[in-house]
């Protein structure tokens, strides 16, 4: 449904000779998925959306979007924003505060190329603000609604056109930790419901993962990793993907053994460590391995089991309500852990840890 | 041949007639020609100082007379009148129809080559002084002294300008820095001497006179107490003040009479009505409402309503207007006016 | 068609889009409005008339505008005018500033509409309401404090350069106070309580601090001040010419009104002028742009903190009284009592006797009042609307539409603040006496100056909101399938219209009361209300005068509020 390619977009100003906020990034969204940009700040994920939107035009690429090419760099093509398939929100909902909640989400059936009869409008207005739950507002200003409902007005007036696509970037960011809870929620229920394409821009690894068909990590203007959810928190396949999702441990050292199941070993600081490794590591890499809190196991006696299980003692443990967080100190490394808060330690404690060998990764050291 | 000369002799008077154009209407009725006036667009463009409350008495009884016809009049001082014509014609145009203004500025015009030589049936009963081959007389005005009835005791009034030389006047006096004609006039026809009247003002100017540009405003000063006396005033500014009960009096023993004349423009834009209005104004309809309108016609058989000419008037001459600078000059180095 | 296909295919290349067209059309108009007139006007300052008609190219014109006799007495008088009422005006202004932004004085809070009510009172009433009162002989106050002291001789003469200085600083106070009130508000107050709390008292901590981080700020609304001044008219043409101090303004509007007129001289005098104020300007944005950098927290308006004057808030307060029972109310009250006068007369019992509604009666039947009420009101309502929608077109071009050169247009709206009433009338007077446009002598060349005029005053209020709507909202329009100008038209107009609105009434305020450009533009049918006053009293019509000017500022007042409710129901809830 929206098909990008080798997409281009460089911001010149004055004699600056240009930045890359964009380079060359291509990615395909399927039919009816919901299809996440995810990175830091300045990756340039709300650029990538701003060009498939049409609200800027880029400077190398194509970009497709329901089978009409709406950008391309080649034969000269852009279509204006309002001339494309699309619907979106913006991160601050940017609803008109001069109009009624109705003519908000009234206004695109009533400027687009298509004209609607005054009824044919009152029913897509009702439909569409019923679909968000703000039947009862439509009578009241915008400005006179909160957060939340100003979000779902923002989403409403997005959807009313029927767009083939549907542009989010970083809605859920001006809301409060409950209801950005409750509104990701609401949000793929909608998008599964209406099965109508999506492509989300967040900054959030949790929105990330929790919404999405497929996620597509940013940094620097590149696509870094592109996957399915649970592909790239448990298989980053670079250090910067394993640091901007989730929390995690890096233990430095080199490949001491490779086995042709693509696991090894890897020589560290505390002991060799059986790892799944990437592809391309020759014996003697240097590699980091990184190993999410919740996977570690800390024991308080030595398990009989062979696998990963490493000496330590607890250097610091803080309860934090759903779990307890408890950092354990190795010889040469501090390992990050998350435990049930039924484990009973104290600094000093000497205890055990063990690291499944599915959830260690060793990725390459440099970059 | 006979055929060509024909031709000739019958289209050298309309040739004639579109050279020299305008002025013709000589032997045409006022009503003739505002029904040509009335096809020119009913718009007279009259450029005049006439004040807007003399003004106002007098404009709305033309354009009642001739109904159809508005006037657009264009006030202002009339070297400000004669810098905006100057200013118009430089840009090419002329948007003036009817100039009114005192002879001095009127000859001003002229030099510029900005009116047009017409000669009215009208004229015929005025003066030879009052009128010229580009200008007719509209009014006349004559400069008085004036005093605050306040400010000055009644045994202390003035009976001539000879009695500004006594001490009690210094520092209560008034005047216009433009006016000359004063000095000219007092050299030509009170003293006719050059030395006494440069003498006389000498010791006017030894009693500090304040100056105030503007006539009107002179009197205004005068009724609001600014001075005891104005030297240069217009007479027939007091009658109407004095009527509203301001304290002022005004000496009609001895004044100087100037010249307010009418012309018209050339190449103006509603030339009939032009014709139609300076014949108007210089006839006896036209001057009475004149006189109505508070001014002192200039018409030898219509009387001012107000008493406004002084029994001694020494009048500008246009043959005067040529040492307007010499006396100017004089003026401004006796009073150190710039 | 082809156009149409091309759109909607969006080949770009040579793809006709009127976003680009409206900039070019924004600087070609803000070209022949502002640098064509200046254009005529450097010319004619080189041309010398030989003969009728005839000009040759000459230098003479600047010899004779700098070299003559009168050149230094020009030059010092219209220093000591200019910078006499800078200072003045930015003494009064600050310190009603202070007084009612950042003391406890008592009742600060009514005197801060009150100080700006002076607005509304036209510079030509403001000279002639001060005539009437400090006239030496006559002037009301004059006359009563030669009455109460017992007096000879007048404390106070009006038609004098310091006469001028004040007159003008009166007219000029609410500007000053506007701009300090603003310089007050952006000041961290902690700066001032830290002060405070190393032991400075509150004169100290005044003297120390709060007019130390002023300082930037001060100079450049004294420059502001001192540029006003030199540029305007009202003061030296209704006051200076009788008195017979002349300035700059006045050199020039001689040159032009009196014969023979010296275009030339005139042209020379007014590119100088020009260059001045340019100057001034200049320094003004520099300065302003050097004292942001040293604001401490910028755009933030903060809650200032108040000085605890103790008993000297009571002096405080006689300070705000007096000046605004002397130098707002009275020159009303004068104005008012004089136009049921039959002539100016010297204050007392007797004058009692003489009241009457003569002048209102004959203002009902002179038609030249009524033509040129209907003029004003024309010309201030044009003006407003044609400044507003051109400014907020281009506000939106420059700020919003990020199209490549779109500072230029930035640049050609702010050139006309630099351009002296008096010199924009001249030069559009040498501009449209030639023009092949007919509308010389119309209301329309006024217009045309007044909208040239006041573009910055409108790019001001229109940038002002634009740059407060967040771009997302005219994005989401796009998004939302409406074109440029459906986007432009649905959503950027409406929430640009409290800020727009604004700007409509101050400008209609100023048109209304303009002069300096008026007083060579306007005459016969196009006279304006300010130039009939003008006229009228040179004519020494003054209590008639008076009445008119009652009933301009009851005008005034009547279509500001009007203004108000109305836009005040279709404004926006926020």
């Amino acid at each position: 449904m929206i098909e990008v390619k080798s997409l281009v977009k460089i911001y010149a100003d004055g004699n600056n000779p240009g930045v890359k906020a964009v380079n060359e990034i291509s990615f395909n969204v399927e039919d009816g998925r919901f299809y996440t940009l995810l990175g830091p700040s300045g990756c340039g994920k709300t650029t990538t959306l701003r060009c498939i939107a049409g609200l800027e035009r880029a400077n190398g690429g194509e970009i497709i979007v329901a089978g009409q090419k709406v950008y391309s760099a080649n034969d000269n093509t852009h279509v204006p924003a309002f001339r494309r398939p699309i619907g979106m929100v913006f991160q601050s909902y940017a609803i008109w505060p001069h109009l009624t909640v109705f003519e908000n989400v009234a206004f695109p059936l009533r400027v687009g190329k298509e004209r609607f009869s005054n009824s044919d409008v009152q029913k897509k207005v009702k439909s569409a603000l019923e679909q968000v739950e703000l039947g009862e507002y439509e009578d009241r200003m915008a400005t006179q609604l909160s957060g939340g409902q100003q979000q779902r007005l923002a989403l409403a007036r997005a959807l009313v056109r029927e767009p083939k696509v549907l542009l989010l970037d970083e809605p859920l960011s001006n809301l409060d930790a409950k209801l950005r809870e409750r509104m990701r929620f609401e949000l793929r229920e909608l998008q599964r419901r209406l099965r109508i394409t999506t492509l989300y821009v967040t900054h959030d690894q949790i929105e990330a993962l929790s919404m999405s068909n497929r996620i597509a990590i940013m940094n620097g203007g590149e696509i870094i990793q592109e996957g399915a959810p649970r592909e790239v928190y448990l298989q980053p396949k670079s250090k910067f993907v394993a640091n901007f999702i989730g929390s995690t441990n890096q233990m430095a050292g080199q490949v001491a053994k490779i086995e042709s199941d693509g696991t090894g070993e890897v020589a560290t600081g505390d002991g060799k460590l059986k790892c799944t490794l990437l592809e391309g590591l020759t014996v003697g890499s240097n590699v980091v391995v990184v190993v999410r809190p919740e996977s570690i196991n800390v024991l308080l006696e030595k398990p009989t089991e062979e696998g990963n299980v490493i000496e330590g003692k607890v250097g610091a443990a803080m309860f934090l309500g759903e779990y307890l967080d408890c950092a354990i100190e190795l010889g040469k490394n501090t390992l990050q852990t998350h435990q049930r808060y039924t484990l009973q330690v104290r600094r000093g404690t000497q205890v055990w840890v063990e690291l499944p060998v599915g959830e260690c990764m060793a990725l390459p050291a440099g970059e | 041949m006979r055929f060509v000369n024909r031709c000739f002799s019958l289209s050298l008077p309309v040739l004639l007639l579109g050279l020299i154009a305008v002025p013709i209407g000589r032997g045409e009725t006022l009503e003739e020609i505002h029904k040509k006036a009335l096809k020119e667009g009913g718009t007279l463009n009259f450029y005049g100082t006439l004040a807007q409350v003399n003004a106002e008495k007098i404009l709305p009884v033309f354009e009642k007379k001739f109904p159809g016809i508005k006037i657009n009049h264009v006030d202002a001082t009339s070297d400000k009148l004669v810098a905006r014509a100057v200013t118009e014609a430089r840009g090419g145009k002329t948007l003036g129809d009817v100039l009114q203004i005192p002879l001095e500025n009127v000859t001003q015009a002229h030099d510029q080559g900005l009116l047009l030589d017409a000669d009215l049936p009208e004229a015929a009963e005025y003066p030879a002084g009052l009128k010229g081959p580009f200008w007719i007389s509209s009014d006349l005005q004559y400069f008085i002294a004036a005093w605050n009835t306040n400010l000055v005791k009644k045994e202390e009034e003035p009976k001539s300008y000879d009695d500004f030389l006594h001490p009690r006047w210094k520092g209560r006096l008034i005047a216009e820095p433009r006016d000359l004609e004063m000095l000219l006039a007092f050299a030509k026809y009170k003293f006719k001497s050059d030395e006494k009247a440069i003498d006389y003002w000498k010791k006017i100017a030894a009693q500090n006179v304040e100056f105030h540009k503007g006539h009107s405003q002179l009197a205004e000063l005068l009724v609001a107490g600014q001075a005891a006396a104005c030297l240069t005033c217009y007479s027939h500014h007091y009658p109407s003040r004095i009527k509203k009960g301001a304290p002022v009096n005004y000496m009609l023993s001895e004044g100087v009479a100037s010249i307010n004349g009418t012309a018209i423009f050339k190449n103006a834009p509603h030339p009939n009505t032009a014709l139609l209005f300076a014949r108007w104004v210089a006839s006896i309809d036209g001057q009475k409402v004149m006189a109505q309108g508070g001014r002192n016609p200039a018409h030898p058989k219509v009387e001012p309503v107000d008493k406004t000419r002084t029994e001694k008037s020494y009048f500008i001459t246009v043959a005067d207007l040529k040492e307007f600078p010499k006396y100017d000059k004089i003026w401004k180095e006796i009073f150190k006016l710039r | 068609m082809a156009t149409a296909t091309m759109t909607r295919t969006g080949r770009a290349g040579f793809t006709f889009d009127p976003a680009w067209l409206i900039p070019l059309v924004g600087a070609g108009v803000l070209i022949y409005l502002a640098v064509l007139p200046l254009l005529m006007l450097f010319i004619g300052s080189f041309q010398a008339e030989v003969a009728p008609r005839e000009f040759v190219y000459t230098l003479k014109n600047y010899q004779n505008a700098y070299a003559s006799q009168y050149t230094y007495s020009t030059f010092v008088n219209s220093l000591i005018f200019g910078s006499g009422s800078a200072i003045l005006s930015f003494a009064l202004g600050t310190m009603l500033a202070w007084l009612t932004e950042r003391t406890d004085t008592p009742l600060r809070k009514i005197f801060v509409p009150l100080a700006v009510v002076p607005l509304i009172l036209p510079g030509v009433l403001e000279s002639i309401a001060w005539i009437f009162l400090l006239s030496p002989k006559f002037g009301y106050l004059n006359v009563a404090l030669m009455t109460v002291f017992g007096w000879d001789s007048p404390p106070f003469n009006v038609f004098s350069l310091p006469g001028m200085i004040w007159v003008h600083s009166v007219g000029q106070v609410p500007l000053a106070f506007l701009l300090m009130v603003a310089a007050f508000k952006s000041m961290d107050p902690s700066l001032e309580e830290s002060a405070m709390m190393s032991g400075a008292g509150t004169w100290q901590t005044f003297k120390r601090i709060t007019l130390r981080l002023l300082m930037p700020t001060a100079a450049s609304v004294l420059l502001i001040l001192f540029v006003r001044t030199l540029e305007s008219f009202e003061t030296p043409a209704l006051i200076g010419i009788p008195a017979r101090i002349y300035v700059y303004t006045s050199e020039i509007y001689l040159a032009f009104n009196e014969y023979p007129p010296d275009y030339g001289r005139g042209g020379a005098l007014a590119v100088g002028l020009l260059l001045l104020s340019a100057v001034g300007v200049w320094l003004y944005t520099r300065s302003t742009k050097e004292s942001k950098k040293f604001q401490t927290v910028t755009g933030k308006a903060f809650r200032p903190r108040q000085f605890e004057l103790g008993a000297w808030r009571w002096a405080g307060l006689g300070f705000l009284l007096t000046y605004f029972i002397f130098v707002v109310l009275l020159p009303f009250l004068v104005l008012f009592w004089a136009s049921f006068l039959p002539f100016f007369a010297t204050p007392g019992w007797d004058a009692l006797d003489k009241l009457s509604f003569d002048n209102y009666r004959f203002l009902n039947g002179f038609r030249p009042f009524w033509d040129a009420m209907q003029n004003s009101l024309i010309l201030a309502t044009m003006t407003a609307t044609v400044a507003m929608v051109l400014t907020s077109l281009i506000a939106w071009i420059v700020y919003k539409s990020r199209l490549p050169g779109a500072w230029i247009l930035d640049f050609l709206a702010f050139v006309p603040i630099t351009i002296p009433g008096i010199v924009m009338g001249m030069s559009l007077i040498l501009l449209y006496v030639a023009f092949p446009l007919p509308i010389y002598g119309t209301i329309w060349v006024l217009m045309i100056a007044y909208v040239t005029r006041y573009i910055p005053y409108g790019m001001r209020a229109a940038s002002g909101s634009i740059l407060q709507i967040h771009s997302e909202l005219e994005e989401a329009a796009s998004a939302s399938g409406a074109s440029w100008w459906e986007t432009f038209k649905r959503v950027t107009l409406p929430l640009l219209r409290p800020g727009l609105v604004a700007g409509w009434i101050y400008i209609f305020i100023v048109s209304f009361r303009e002069f300096s450009t008026s007083v060579l533009l306007a005459t016969g049918e196009s006279r304006v209300l300010s130039i009939l006053l003008f006229t009228m009293f040179e004519q020494g019509q003054v209590t008639v005068v008076a009445a008119i000017g009652v009933l301009m500022i009851a005008t005034l007042l009547t279509v500001v509020a009007i203004f108000y409710k109305l836009t005040g129901k279709i404004g926006i809830q926020s």
